[in-house]
């Protein structure tokens, strides 16, 4: 698929004919330089945006020709997001962020199951809590939690632990590769940190909107993280 | 649950949504509590009949409800009679009303009811009044009067009447207000029947014998009982209390509209500043609908609590408002505050109901967030103009120019209303367009400063206001709307004052006037003796109209021998077009007394204030009227008599014209004063809260420059000039979409009047609004600027 952005008079071609598949059950992070249309992918894949020409399945479903309706319920139900910072709703307690994208369906939420999911990202003491009471890595995990809450068939996170130190990173990852490993969660995941993406099963390189370089992971491999950062700083010479 | 939740969240950004729901509400509910309080209560000196039967009322010319269509003398008796034939009725009484005045050493006595204060003496069995000395009138020479009169009975009291001033004996006092005439005498004073009052045992089935009077009547009038009787009361109490009602409703409308306007900018705003919390609910699967019900939501709650609140101070502040209304004289007399559930249940709907309505352009823009919005880095400036904007903003300020040549050339009735529809638009106009103007002025202003400063402020000034347009835009608009209704109103009442003088002076000027002082009128007396000069005889007349019913007109009775030949009258163009006839046609009229007569219409002319638009032979009136007063006579200075009758007065005709119009003006001026003071508070808060939400939102900001080496003071300076040149530019906007209404109602007073009329503007009240709005503003931007910049804990 093709995006372009229109910049006054300029265009910026943001995706310049990629074509890609994320099989069910993979991990796969999204990696490049900044600017070379990592987010755009993303967004275009999770129906947050439309490419400008191509198409886009998601679970067989061609999403590219969706009205903005269809594509709501689409986010809803098949789609969970975790994004860099701002997640969650200030005003909401963690519980009822999860609970959110339950009530916008329409369904009523059962408390265990919201308090399941808590306690799957280890945070079931703290359903009552605020998200100003909650630390940044607390608050990624709510963010998680609430993505999982409908069983969506792709997760979709955008630097999810760009704003977190090293060791919360570390959990919040883990975590994402435990869902992948137990309950085979097809996740991407934008980053521009090799030590993120060699929690991945494959990497993909960006470079101008095209795909550069693609990496399948080996679980065992101990250097993945040097072997990342090595193919980042050949893409960026 | 999220609105809620979000309310107690973000409550900074709900404040100014509140505290509009908190005025408005409170006025409105002042205004509820006052009108339900100053209903029509029985009058003592009915209250004693368990049922009245009156007359239908007609409408005026401009369709309200008016005067009682009055049943002849031989209606009223078979009707009596047929009252007299209900089982349990014991007595039924004709209420008899007409001018009566007790007059002590050659001066009438005051009293504002006078008009209506004689009656028959029956008519003292339907009030609440026993005799407490002497006896019942006799002869047609003896009257009871009321106590506080303070003559004892067995004396003399000259008391004035329409024919003029005849010797009464008191044959005895009653404990309550009037003069109680023999029902002989009392019926050739008022002919014409309007009320009647039932007298029933104690313990008779009232509604009962009501209903039974009710289907006699049938559609020509109806039986009231309890506090419906409330409606039979004198006239000048009724015109109290629509004065008072006028004003409290005019201060309640304007209330409505600017809470509606508050509430409206200052829910857009925080919709804005809450785009990125907004774009993250669509990610996670909200449809735009749930994120329009959620922000209509918020404003219920908003609106709800504000006015549960707004009610609460309602409350307490109608003592006072009552207090200011009876100082200015527009209030029924006795007047209590009485609290019941209906003015607060009404104002509190009233309230959740605009909260709503003014959530309505917010949610629809909240609704339009796009998803990936939650994505956006930093809450970026949209563009200053959206399409909706420029089209609204450009269709109303065409609309406005229109308005205004209208006003220019329309006619008296139509201009002030044009003129404020004018100003509405134009003001309205200005706040929308606002971000463009707001641009190239800031640029002009802030050249000098920025090319020659060396420091941070003057750069960051202009910077800040050319890159957030649309937040300046908001700081300024209410400031636009403010400083607009300040000088439209004070200026419309300026610029009138200023032409009505110069009017009644190209009028008047050489004429004097006999007026009455006291006495509510000249009695005939008085007018036989001056037989010089104009002396109007103003009576009602009840035409019968086919598509409207009953309508009553102005007559008046003319001694001129022009226009009063019996059985004629002369019409204006208005009226012979608002009766459909032409001259020679013949119009029927019910008098005063009930009597149905034809009449001719002799001629049609053009309107003529000082003539009248229906006018008969002063005899005619007379006869069909014996309750008419003529108000005063007018003649030529050197006509003036030497002599005047007891308690008349002359005067020079041009300064007792203004003189009126400065009673009327300083009604006015109060209605005036109040508006200014709503507008003015009113858009204080909406700056307030505008500079407040830039203030919070823009916390990194000044973080970054803090971090740059700005200090306190400095960052300070800075947000205070920055308001302070929003409110000068708007202050500036204000005032320019005003003046074309304002010059359009000088250019039409002028072409009117004749003389040369130019637009007035109140510096008084252009400096307190400007400043006000300047006060409110400053310091709200000062206060969040330094709250944001305090250290914090956490
Ligand atoms: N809304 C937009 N309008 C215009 N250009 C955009 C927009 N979003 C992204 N771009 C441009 O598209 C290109 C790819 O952006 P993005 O996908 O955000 O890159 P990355 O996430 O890899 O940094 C960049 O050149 C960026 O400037
Ligand atoms: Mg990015």
């Amino acid at each position: 698929m093709h995006k372009v952005y229109q910049r006054g008079t300029q265009e910026v071609q943001a995706l310049d004919g990629v074509s890609i598949g994320f099989p069910t059950g993979t991990f796969t992070a999204i990696m490049g330089p900044s600017g070379s249309g990592k987010s755009t992918l993303l967004q275009c894949a999770a129906g947050l945006d439309e490419p400008s020409a191509g198409q886009i399945f998601v679970a067989g479903a061609d999403i590219s020709g969706m009205d903005e309706r269809q594509r709501t319920a689409l986010r809803r139900d098949r789609i969970g997001f975790v994004f860099q910072a701002f997640n969650l709703v200030a005003s909401l307690t963690a519980a009822q962020n999860v609970e959110l994208p339950l009530r916008f369906a329409g369904r009523r939420p059962d408390r265990a199951e919201v308090t399941r999911a808590l306690s799957a990202v280890g945070l079931g003491e703290r359903t009552g809590h605020r998200p100003s009471e909650l630390s940044g890595g607390q608050q990624q995990r709510v963010a998680l939690a609430r993505a999982l809450i409908t069983r969506p068939d792709v997760l979709v996170a955008d630097e999810p632990t760009g704003a977190l130190d090293t060791k919360t990173s570390r959990e919040v990852l883990s975590l994402l590769r435990l869902l992948v490993d137990q309950q085979s969660q097809t996740t991407l995941m934008v980053t521009h940190d090799p030590v993120a993406a060699s929690y991945a099963d494959v990497v993909i390189f960006l470079k101008d909107g095209r795909i550069a370089d693609r990496l399948e992971l080996d679980p065992t491999d101990g250097s993945k993280p040097s072997r990342i950062a090595a193919q980042m700083a050949r893409l960026e010479a | 649950m999220l609105a809620a939740a979000n309310i107690r969240e973000h409550w900074r950004a709900f404040l100014a949504t509140f505290l509009a729901v908190v005025v408005g509400v409170g006025l409105i509910a002042v205004t509820f509590i006052l009108y339900d309080s100053g209903r029509p209560r029985p009058q003592p000196r009915v209250a004693d009949a368990p049922v009245l039967v009156v007359s239908n009322q007609a409408v005026d010319q401009t369709g309200a409800v008016r005067d009682r269509v009055p049943w002849s003398e031989s209606e009223a008796a078979d009707l009596v009679r047929q009252f007299d034939g209900i089982d349990g009725v014991e007595a039924t009484i004709i209420d008899r009303n007409f001018y009566a005045q007790a007059f002590a050493n050659d001066e009438p006595v005051a009293d504002e009811a006078a008009m209506e204060a004689g009656h028959g003496w029956s008519s003292a069995r339907l009030a609440t009044y026993r005799l407490t000395a002497g006896r019942a009138p006799q002869a047609d020479n003896e009257v009871v009067v009321g106590t506080d009169l303070g003559v004892p009975a067995g004396s003399a009291l000259p008391i004035g009447l329409t024919d003029g001033m005849h010797t009464y004996t008191v044959s005895g006092t009653t404990d309550g207000h009037g003069f109680y005439f023999t029902d002989a005498e009392a019926a050739r004073r008022d002919t014409g029947v309007t009320t009647i009052g039932l007298l029933v045992p104690r313990g008779s089935p009232v509604s009962d014998i009501a209903d039974r009077a009710g289907s006699i009547v049938g559609d020509a009038g109806s039986a009231l009982t309890g506090d419906a009787r409330g409606v039979v009361e004198p006239g000048y109490i009724t015109h109290k209390r629509f004065l008072g009602a006028q004003l409290i409703g005019a201060m309640a409308v304007m209330a409505l509209f600017t809470t509606i306007f508050v509430v409206a900018a200052t829910l857009a705003l925080a919709t804005t500043q809450r785009r990125r919390e907004i774009g993250l609910l669509r990610t996670i699967g909200a449809d735009p609908r749930q994120i329009r019900r959620m922000v209509l939501g918020e404003a219920a709650i908003v609106g709800l609590l504000g006015s549960v609140v707004g009610c609460l101070a309602g409350i307490f502040a109608a003592p006072a408002m009552l207090a200011s209304l009876d100082r200015l004289d527009v209030t029924p007399p006795d007047s209590r505050i009485i609290i019941s559930a209906w003015p607060l249940l009404a104002s509190t709907a009233v309230g959740t109901g605009v909260a709503v309505l003014g959530a309505w352009v917010a949610s629809r823009s909240a609704a339009r967030v796009a998803p990936i919005e939650a994505l956006l880095d930093a809450a970026t400036e949209q563009r200053p103009m959206s399409r909706g904007r420029w089209i609204a903003g450009l269709a109303i300020l065409g609309l406005g120019v229109v308005l205004a040549f209208m006003t220019a050339v329309g006619d008296a009735d139509g201009r002030l209303n044009l003129a404020i529809g004018t100003s509405v638009c134009l003001i309205a106009a200005a706040a929308l367009l606002a971000p463009i103007v707001i641009r190239p002025v800031v640029r002009l202003a802030t050249a000098p400063f920025a090319r020659r400063s060396s420091g941070a402020g003057a750069m960051l000034v202009r910077a800040e206001l050319l890159n957030a347009t649309r937040r300046a835009a908001s700081t300024a608009a209410p400031v636009i709307v403010a400083v607009g209704f300040a000088v439209l109103i004070s200026g419309l009442v300026d610029t009138m004052r200023m032409a009505y003088p110069a009017e009644t002076t190209k009028q008047l000027a050489g004429q004097v006037l006999i007026d009455p002082g006291n006495a509510p009128g000249l009695s005939d007396a008085a007018v036989t003796q001056n037989p010089v000069g104009r002396a109007a005889l103003p009576t009602r007349l009840f035409v019968a109209r086919p598509d409207a019913g009953d309508t009553v007109i102005d007559g008046v009775g003319s001694r001129d021998p022009r226009w009063s030949r019996p059985g004629e009258a002369v019409l204006d163009t208005t009226m012979a077009k608002f009766l459909k006839v032409q001259a020679g046609a013949t119009v029927t009229v019910r008098f005063a007394d009930g009597l149905i007569t034809p009449l001719r219409v002799a001629q049609v002319l053009p309107p003529d204030q000082a003539r009248g638009s229906f006018v008969l032979s002063r005899d005619t009136v007379r006869e069909h009227d014996p309750t008419a007063l003529t108000d005063n006579i007018f003649m030529a200075a050197d006509q003036a008599p030497a002599h005047l009758s007891a308690g008349a007065r002359l005067q020079n005709a041009e300064q007792f014209a203004l003189e009126e119009y400065n009673t009327d003006a300083k009604l006015t001026d109060n209605l005036a004063m109040m508006l200014t003071v709503v507008a003015v508070g009113y858009s204080g808060l909406a700056v307030a809260n505008s500079m407040a939400m830039a203030g919070y939102g823009r916390r990194t900001d000044f973080a970054v420059m803090k971090s740059a080496g700005g200090t306190r003071r400095q960052l300070l300076d800075l947000a205070v000039s920055e308001t302070g040149l929003l409110v000068l530019i708007g202050s500036v906007l204000g005032l320019l979409a005003t003046l074309p209404a304002l010059a359009g109602v000088a250019s039409g007073l002028s072409a009117e009047t004749g003389t040369q009329v130019t637009v007035h503007l109140n510096g008084g009240t252009l400096t307190w609004a400007v400043l006000g709005s300047l006060v409110m503003a400053t310091a709200a931007s000062a206060f969040v600027t330094w709250n944001v910049m305090r250290p914090r804990n956490r």
